[in-house]
């Protein structure tokens, strides 16, 4: 007879992320980047974009899942242990927190308190250090000249979770974009990551 | 069968100005762009980006088709961005009929 | 060298080993990376003396593929949904001359109504004409298999279609095996044609065949893709010994030792079903899964010695066929002719739905409390379709049903998220 568990567990070792944001602001790539920066470290790690016909401004959703094994899931992440929300303004548009258990970890973009944002009760449930929120685009402005949160956004996600170190977001980084502009951009993930240490 | 065919006048924006559609020259130099009741064949609400040259062109190119044809007109489109942006389900800007049919035959499906 | 890599620049980066030396493709989503990637490539000199020929419709595209194959090249291209169609006549042709052309198809589905995501439609809808269909189920594979179908079609000079699901697959970044040049070089060698356009020994290539010939040849076609049951695990086996994995086969079985119920499923969901049927197994239940990696041919004995110990096999498919049924349930079931297990068909995923743990485990449980009729379809929103009946029978002017159903639906979003 088959025994069936009806609800869904994820129990062991994968960790799941849920990145939204909007087009043009680097969603993918952050997936992308973070699971780059996963594999560094000698993790199996899937990254995909929830799929569509976007363009500059639309909700986007990224995914990212990290492991000691192998990746063989394929569905999107609908119970995410981290959520990274690189615009707020998505906020009150999209049901963001979808799937986010109270022991998970949320991170967002902005430079206004949870209060501000009208989700002082909604964060109260989760511990404190798994919640943070991240000055990120503006910390881009400063070291990379443009307004792109994503990076700056992965190297608070290492602070905030722990589940892949800075060096390894900063890795990522680096291979994706030469040079200088890698430069800057880890600068900016370096930045993120310490404001959250020293809090 | 389908309620929601009131059809929508063009709306300019920018009231009190004489910047639309050249209406700073006078009227009888002034193109259809200027006019209230030029036919709004692809309506506002689609999701191409601001500014985007192609929703622009296309409307330019109905104006003068809806013109031509006295507002009998059946738009054929090929797969592309304008078939995309202009219908996303469950909405569509055409004011007019409009089909869709494949990425190369749109000619052979208007003939 | 282990990457982390997106699926469609691991194939790329696959078919720059195997040293093409003509490629010629159009874009279409989802495989536009692919050929991107190859263009790359030869942009800066990793593959070297390949001609990268831009191409103005898929038809085409095939079309340079069956002249350069003809005159001795090795040819690559790749397609996906409307542009598979579109080639439909050169890809009947490709097979028919015998021409080794290897081509990726980014599997989406085929509209009307226009859709971008993945299903096997596409592939499906040229199930016949003779060509080699491979299915990967992850990157790994996908990258592989296109080594692979270089020395599995010049070695029978059938033309081998390798599929990769779109977006899922191409899209998605995971830790891919690349191997390196020395490596492919010992597993293929360089294209040997059968036939070849040369003027210095001039032959003719396509001749008319009447009815007095005709059906030898298509025979003859037909028992060259059953030997290729065969050459396809000769082949898999020669790719093991040089690159140390087991990649690509007939089909492969996981945890189908004592399984009184097996799923049958292609591509990358068989990663969700591995981990529902671990989850499943950890319960009790006597569950596993065969996932074919070559859909044609058919491995009709195959897969009939590897289900011969399961009461029920659910065959979960990304295809149907309008007013028939099930596709690749309907090859299961040939292949179990005669015997005496129950044959469930589910049909999901079309159009990219997702296809989630939750919602499978939710539909083996009814199997099992027998409650699911044939055939299913996965997470199908029944009201709305029973609405949309009744409309249609009430009204003559009903509206099309696309237009319908998503006005139903409301505004739209990914459906998971």
């Amino acid at each position: 007879m088959l025994l069936v568990r009806e609800t869904q567990e994820f129990g062991g070792s994968i960790f799941q992320v849920r990145i939204h944001g909007r087009g043009g602001q680097g969603v993918v790539s952050g997936a992308e980047m973070l699971s780059v920066a996963a594999f560094l470290e000698g993790y199996h790690a899937q990254a995909f974009p929830s799929f569509g016909s976007e363009r500059m401004g639309a909700p986007v959703v990224a995914f990212c899942r990290i492991d000691n094994k192998e990746v063989r899931l394929r569905e999107p992440v609908m119970m995410p242990d981290a959520l990274i929300v690189q615009d707020p303004t998505l906020l009150h548009q999209v049901d963001l927190f979808k799937g986010l258990d109270t022991c998970g970890y949320l991170l967002i973009n902005t430079r206004r308190s949870y209060r501000d944002l009208g989700l002082g009760d909604y964060v109260k449930r989760f511990p404190p250090h798994h919640i943070s929120t991240v000055a990120a685009t503006e910390w881009a402005q400063e070291y990379i000249g443009r307004p792109l949160p994503n990076v700056a956004l992965l190297g608070a996600f290492a602070a905030v979770t722990r589940r892949v170190k800075l060096e390894s977001v900063v890795a990522a980084v680096r291979q994706k974009f030469p040079g200088k502009l890698g430069d800057d951009n880890a600068a900016a993930a370096a930045k993120a990551y310490d404001s959250i240490r020293t809090n | 069968m389908s309620d929601m065919t009131a059809e929508q006048k063009v709306k300019f924006y920018q009231k009190g100005t004489f910047t639309a559609g050249n209406r700073l020259v006078d009227q009888a130099r002034r193109s259809v762009q200027a006019s209230m009741e030029r036919s709004n064949a692809i309506t506002s609400g689609h999701r191409a980006c601001q500014g985007c040259g192609e929703a622009l062109g296309a409307r330019y190119a109905l104006d003068a088709a809806m013109r031509a044809t006295e507002g009998r007109l059946i738009a054929v489109n090929a797969t592309g961005c304008l078939e995309v942006f202009t219908t996303p389900y469950p909405e569509t800007s055409w004011q007019v009929p409009w089909i869709h049919s494949l990425f190369g035959n749109a000619a052979a499906v208007a003939s | 060298m282990l990457e982390q890599i997106e699926g469609s620049q691991a194939a790329a980066k696959a078919i720059a080993l195997c040293r093409p030396e003509v490629i010629c493709a159009y874009p279409i989503t989802p495989q536009t990376h692919i050929v991107e990637g190859c263009a790359e490539l030869i942009r800066v000199g990793a593959i070297q003396n390949c001609e990268f020929i831009n191409v103005e419709s898929e038809f085409a595209a095939l079309s340079v593929a069956i002249g350069s194959s003809a005159a001795g090249a090795r040819t690559y291209t790749a397609t996906a949904s409307q542009g598979l169609l579109f080639m439909a006549e050169a890809v009947y042709k490709a097979a028919g001359l015998g021409l080794p052309i290897v081509m990726t198809i980014g599997n989406r589905s085929i509209g009307a109504p226009i859709n971008i995501w993945n299903d096997h439609s596409d592939s499906m809808a040229l199930r016949d004409a003779g060509w080699i269909q491979l299915h990967a189920e992850t990157n790994q594979e996908a990258a592989d298999l296109h080594i692979q179908a270089f020395k599995l079609a010049e070695r029978l000079s059938v033309p081998v279609m390798v599929c990769m699901d779109g977006f899922i697959l191409t899209h998605a970044y995971e830790r891919v095996s690349i191997p390196n040049q020395a490596q492919v070089d010992a597993f293929l060698p360089s294209y040997q044609p059968r036939q070849v356009l040369d003027p210095a020994d001039p032959y003719t290539i396509g001749a008319m065949v009447g009815p007095e010939a005709f059906m030898e040849v298509r025979y003859l076609a037909h028992d060259k893709l059953l030997q290729a049951l065969s050459v396809i695990p000769e082949i898999q086996q020669e790719f093991k010994e040089i690159f140390g994995r087991e990649s690509g086969g007939l089909f492969h079985s996981y945890r189908v030792e004592n399984a009184e119920t097996v799923v049958v499923t292609m591509g990358s969901v068989a990663g969700t079903v591995k981990d529902l049927v671990d989850e499943l197994r950890e319960d009790g239940a006597k569950v596993g899964v065969i996932t074919l990696c070559s859909y044609r041919p058919f491995p009709l004995d195959g897969l009939r010695y590897a289900l011969q110990g399961a009461s029920k096999v659910i065959v979960l498919e990304k295809s149907l066929a309008l007013g028939f049924g099930g596709v690749l349930a309907s090859d299961v079931r040939m292949a179990l002719q005669g015997v005496d297990t129950h044959v469930h068909t589910v049909i999901a995923g079309l159009g990219g739905r997702p296809i989630t743990r939750k919602s499978l485990a939710r539909l083996f449980a009814r199997v099992e409390r027998g409650e699911v009729k044939d055939p299913h379809f996965l997470d199908l929103d029944i009201d709305i379709v029973r609405r949309e009946i009744d409309n249609q029978r009430s009204q003559i002017t009903a509206g099309p049903i696309a237009e319908n159903i998503l006005r139903e639906i409301g505004p739209c979003g990914p459906k998971a998220v």
